[in-house]
C-alpha cells in the first residue's frame, strides 16, 4: 500500500508506529536519554541535521551509529583533526592506472556521499574544512572541481562537539550552525541509567540491533511531516518566537536586547515549523499548535543565537534567553 | 469529510464564537468602567484644587460667574469619566478567534476550536486540515454544552493619552479662567470696563476710530495723486525733470539706473492703469481730505512702501500717503526732495545701519533688481505714481532694503542686505615681467680667515636614541612608504 495515497489518519498512524519502532530499537542500545533520542529521531523525520553537544563518553557516537543501523542506512563516520583537508571529506581525484596501461584520474567519493553522516567532533577540524559540510548540508550536493554529485534521500549529518576541551578547537561558524535543525545537550544518565549501562557493557551480552525501517520509509515520514497543516495563531507565534530572539525587535525582551547580538535567521522559523509538525504527528494530531512550537523552541533556537560578551560574562546561555522569551510571548 | 459537516461545523462555532464576543465584551465593559471612574477620580482632586487656586487668584465679582464656574469645573470630571470609558470600548474588538480561544483555554483541548473554524473558512481543505475539522467535533460539542466562560482580564488602566490627561485638563482650566477675556471672568472684566471714565471710553473709542478715518483719506489721497502724476507723465516736461531728478540722485550715489530702466519698462503700463482709474479718482482727487493732513505726523515712521495693494490696511496705506505726497512735490519742485531726503524721513535714521552696510545694500538691490520678477512688478506700482521715485525697492537712503507687502506690516528687526562671497570673480590675469638681477652687497670671505676646526676630526659620536625618536622616524619612514607606495598605485 502506497502511504502517500493513504487515509491522513493511516498516515499519522503509519509515522507514529515507525517512529516509535526505531525509538525503540535505539533505546536497547541507548540507555536513558530518552528526549536526545527523540530530538535526534525528530530531525531524522524532519529532514535536518542535528548537532550533538556532550563531555566525552555520553555515547552520541554511539547514539548516531545506533539510529544507522535501525533504520538501515548507509552510515559513514569522519573523525575530524585539525590537519583534515576539505577533499578528506568530499572526496578528490586519484591518478588511477587503467587496464590499458595508461593513467587516468578517477573520483574517489569522500565519507560525505552516504545517508547518514557522523561528525565526530567536528569543532576540532579548521573553519577550510568545516564548510566544505556547508554545501551538502543545504543543498545537499558535492561540488568537487567540475563534478557536482547529488546525494541520496535521506541524508543527515549528525554533528557531535565536545563543549570543555575547547583548546586547539575551532567553533562552528555560524553559517553552519545555522544549518543545524536541532542542537541537543546530551546529559549525564541518572542512577538507574548507571545500573543498566554497566550491566550492558560489561557483561557478555552483546545487542544486536535489528533494521526496523529503511530509507523509504523514512521518505515516507517526511513527506507526512512536510503535508502537515500550521493554524494562522500558532505561524504567528512562531514568527513572534523567531522575532523575540532578535534584538531591538518588537517582541524581543530586554534580556534579549542587552545579552543577544545576533538572533535567529529565517531559517529558524524553517526549522522550528518542520520539528513542530513532527510533535504534532507524534502527538497524534492533525495540525500543529502552538504548544508543539513550545516543544521543540529551545533545541531549534539556541545555537542560532549569538550571545554577546555582557552574557557570557554574565553566565546567560542561550536557553535562559529563550525561556524568558517564550514566557514575554504567553 | 462533507460539505453539510463543514457546515455545520461552522454554524457551531458561530454560535459559540457569538456567545464569546458578549462574554468579552460584558467583562471589558465593567473593565472600562472601572478605569473610567478611577481616572475621574483622580482628576477630581486637582480640578477642585486648582478652581479654589483660581478663584483666590482672580475672584469672581458676582455670583453667577462664580456659580457657571464650579459647575463647569465639576463637569470636568464627568467629561473625563465618559471619553475614558468611550475610548475603551472603541478600542476594544474583540476577534472571532479570541472568543473560541475563551472555549479553548476552559476545555484544554488544544486550540482545537480555534483550528477547526481557521480551517472551516478554508473553500478546499486539504486531507490533514478536514481530519483536524473532525477532531475537533467533540470539542464543539464539549463547549455547547459547557458555561459561557468568563474571562479575566483589564484594560489598561493607564495608557500613553491618559497620563496626558491631568496636565492637559490644568491648561484646560488655565485657558479657560485665567484669561482676561475668557469664559469665567468674562463678567469680571466687562465690570472692570464700566468702572473706567467716561472721558477714557471716549478718548479710546476716538483713538479707535482714527486708523478707519485715516485710512478713508489715504485711498482718496493716493488716487488724486494718482491722477495727477499721470497726467505729468504724458507731457514732455515731465521727462526734463525726471532727468534733473535722475541726476541729483546719481549725486546721492543712489540707485538710478535700475529705477530708471524701470521707468522705461513700465510707463506704458502705468499711463494705461491711470487713465483706466482716472474717472473714479476725479471726484476724490476734487476733494482733498483734512484726515491727509492729520495723517502726516503718522506719516514719519520712515517705510517708503511704494505698493498700492491692500489699502484696507492702515499701517500700510499712511506711508502710501507719505509717498503720494512726496511723489508730487518732486514733480513740483523738481528734485528737491530727492537731494536732501533725509529731512523727510526722520525717522528713518535710526535704523541705518554702517554706511558700508548701506552701500552693500544699495549694491545688492542693484543687482537684484533687473533679476527679480515680483521686485519689477511692485515696481511699476511704484513708478504708476511717479515716474521719478526711487521706489524701487531696492535702494534707500539709509542702506536698508525697503520692506513690502506683508512683510511690512510685520514688526520686525529691519536686515541689511549683505554679500556673501563674490560669485563669479572672473579669471586670474597674471603677466611676468623680465627683470634684470639687482647687485646685492656681499661679504667676501676667504678661508684663511675661516680659522682650523676644533676638536679631533674623528667620526662623530653616534648618539643613543630616546624610544619616542625612534617611533617617530619610523612612523616618519613607514608615511614615507605608504605615500609613495600610494603614489605608484594612481600612476
Amino acid at each position: 500500500m502506497n502511504i502517500r495515497q493513504a487515509d491522513t489518519q493511516q498516515q499519522i498512524q503509519f509515522f507514529c508506529d515507525n517512529f516509535r519502532a526505531i525509538h525503540t530499537e535505539v533505546s536497547r542500545m541507548m540507555v536513558g536519554q530518552q528526549a536526545v533520542i527523540e530530538g535526534v529521531l525528530t530531525a531524522l523525520c524532519a529532514g535536518g541535521h542535528v548537532l550533538l553537544e556532550g563531555v566525552p563518553g555520553l555515547g552520541k557516537t554511539m547514539l548516531v551509529s545506533s539510529i544507522s543501523r535501525a533504520v538501515n542506512l548507509p552510515f559513514s563516520r569522519i573523525q575530524f583533526t585539525p590537519d583534515m583537508m576539505p577533499a578528506d571529506i568530499q572526496g578528490t581525484s586519484v591518478l588511477m592506472e587503467t587496464e590499458s596501461g595508461g593513467h587516468e584520474l578517477t573520483f574517489q567519493p569522500g565519507p560525505i556521499i552516504s545517508n547518514l553522516v557522523l561528525a565526530d567532533e567536528i569543532n576540532r577540524a579548521t573553519p577550510k574544512t568545516q564548510s566544505a559540510l556547508l554545501e551538502v548540508m543545504q543543498e545537499k550536493q558535492v561540488t568537487v572541481g567540475r563534478r557536482t554529485i547529488k546525494l541520496d534521500e535521506p541524508f543527515c549529518v549528525m554533528a557531535t562537539q565536545n563543549p570543555v576541551d575547547q583548546e586547539g578547537t575551532y567553533p562552528l561558524p555560524e553559517a553552519q550552525l545555522d544549518r543545524f535543525l536541532f542542537k541537543l545537550v546530551v546529559g549525564y544518565p541518572t542512577e538507574a541509567d548507571y545500573h543498566t549501562i554497566i550491566d550492558r557493557t560489561t557483561s557478555g551480552e552483546t545487542i544486536e540491533l535489528n533494521a526496523v525501517a529503511s530509507g523509504d520509509i523514512l521518505n515516507d515520514m517526511r513527506f507526512i511531516v512536510r503535508n502537515i497543516p500550521v493554524t494562522e495563531a500558532a505561524k504567528t507565534f512562531a514568527i513572534r518566537l523567531v522575532m523575540g530572539t532578535q534584538p531591538q525587535s518588537a517582541y524581543a525582551p530586554q534580556a534579549v536586547n542587552d545579552c543577544v547580538a545576533l538572533g535567529s535567521s529565517p531559517r529558524g522559523i524553517q526549522s522550528l515549523m518542520l520539528a513542530a509538525k513532527v510533535q504534532a504527528l507524534l502527538a497524534e494530531r492533525s495540525e500543529v499548535i502552538e504548544q508543539d512550537i513550545r516543544a521543540v523552541a529551545t533545541a531549534v533556537l539556541r545555537h542560532r543565537l549569538v550571545l554577546n560578551f555582557k552574557a557570557q560574562a554574565s553566565g546567560i546561555d542561550a536557553d535562559s534567553l529563550i525561556a524568558q522569551v517564550l514566557e514575554g510571548l504567553q | 469529510m462533507t460539505q453539510a459537516s463543514q457546515q455545520q461545523i461552522k454554524q457551531q462555532l458561530d454560535v459559540l464564537a457569538k456567545r464569546g464576543e458578549a462574554s468579552l465584551f460584558a467583562v471589558a465593559k465593567a473593565s472600562a468602567r472601572r478605569n473610567a471612574t478611577l481616572i475621574s477620580l483622580c482628576c477630581f482632586a486637582p480640578i477642585v484644587l486648582l478652581g479654589c487656586l483660581v478663584q483666590w487668584w482672580q475672584p469672581a465679582t458676582d455670583v453667577s460667574s462664580s456659580v457657571s464656574f464650579w459647575c463647569v469645573l465639576l463637569l470636568l470630571p464627568v467629561s473625563v469619566f465618559a471619553g475614558r470609558y468611550y475610548l475603551c470600548l472603541t478600542g476594544f474588538k474583540p476577534s472571532r478567534a479570541t472568543a473560541l480561544a475563551l472555549y479553548d483555554k476552559q476545555l484544554r483541548d488544544d486550540d482545537r476550536l480555534q483550528t477547526a473554524d481557521e480551517f472551516s473558512q478554508l473553500s478546499a481543505p486539504s486531507p490533514f486540515q478536514q481530519a483536524a475539522m473532525l477532531e475537533s467535533h467533540t470539542a464543539i460539542t464539549q463547549a455547547l454544552a459547557a458555561a459561557v466562560p468568563q474571562p479575566e482580564f483589564t484594560l489598561a488602566p493607564f495608557s500613553r493619552w491618559s497620563k496626558a490627561q491631568l496636565p492637559l485638563t490644568a491648561l484646560l482650566l488655565l485657558l479657560l479662567g485665567l484669561q482676561p477675556s475668557g469664559l469665567f471672568f468674562a463678567n469680571a472684566s466687562l465690570s472692570s470696563v464700566k468702572q473706567k471714565t467716561v472721558s477714557e471710553l471716549s478718548g479710546e473709542a476716538a483713538v479707535a476710530a482714527t486708523p478707519q478715518s485715516l485710512q478713508a483719506a489715504e485711498q482718496q489721497q493716493t488716487k488724486a495723486t494718482r491722477q495727477t502724476l499721470a497726467a505729468q507723465t504724458s507731457t514732455d516736461a515731465q521727462s526734463s525733470s525726471a532727468k534733473d531728478s535722475h541726476s541729483a540722485n546719481d549725486a546721492t550715489g543712489s540707485n538710478v539706473d535700475a529705477s530708471l530702466s524701470t521707468e522705461k519698462q513700465t510707463a506704458s503700463a502705468s499711463s494705461a492703469l491711470s487713465k483706466s482709474n482716472g474717472d473714479k479718482s476725479n471726484s476724490a482727487s476734487s476733494q482733498p481730505s483734512n484726515a491727509a493732513d492729520k495723517s502726516e505726523p503718522n506719516s514719519d515712521d520712515g517705510q517708503d512702501t511704494p505698493s498700492s495693494s491692500a489699502p484696507k490696511m492702515p499701517q500700510q496705506s499712511m506711508p502710501l500717503a507719505d509717498d503720494s505726497e512726496r511723489h508730487a512735490a518732486n514733480a513740483e519742485h523738481g528734485a528737491m526732495s530727492d537731494s536732501n531726503p533725509q529731512q523727510e524721513q526722520p525717522a528713518s535714521k535710526p535704523q541705518t545701519g554702517s554706511a558700508q552696510a548701506g552701500q552693500q545694500g544699495q549694491l545688492a538691490g542693484k543687482k537684484q533688481a533687473p533679476k527679480s520678477k515680483s521686485n519689477q512688478g511692485q515696481q511699476q506700482s511704484g513708478d504708476q505714481a511717479n515716474p521719478n521715485s526711487q521706489n524701487t525697492g531696492n535702494h534707500g537712503d539709509d542702506g536698508l532694503k525697503k520692506s513690502r507687502g506683508i512683510n511690512s506690516l510685520m514688526l520686525a528687526v529691519p536686515m541689511e542686505d549683505q554679500f556673501v562671497g563674490t560669485p563669479g570673480p572672473g579669471a586670474e590675469k597674471r603677466s611676468t615681467k623680465q627683470r634684470q638681477p639687482d647687485d646685492m652687497p656681499a661679504n667676501t670671505m676667504f678661508s684663511e680667515q675661516r680659522g682650523s676646526a676644533n676638536g679631533a676630526l674623528t667620526p662623530l659620536p653616534t648618539r643613543m636614541m630616546q624610544p619616542w625618536e625612534v617611533q617617530l622616524l619610523s612612523k616618519f619612514y613607514q608615511q614615507l612608504h605608504a605615500d609613495n607606495h600610494n603614489n605608484d598605485k594612481t600612476q
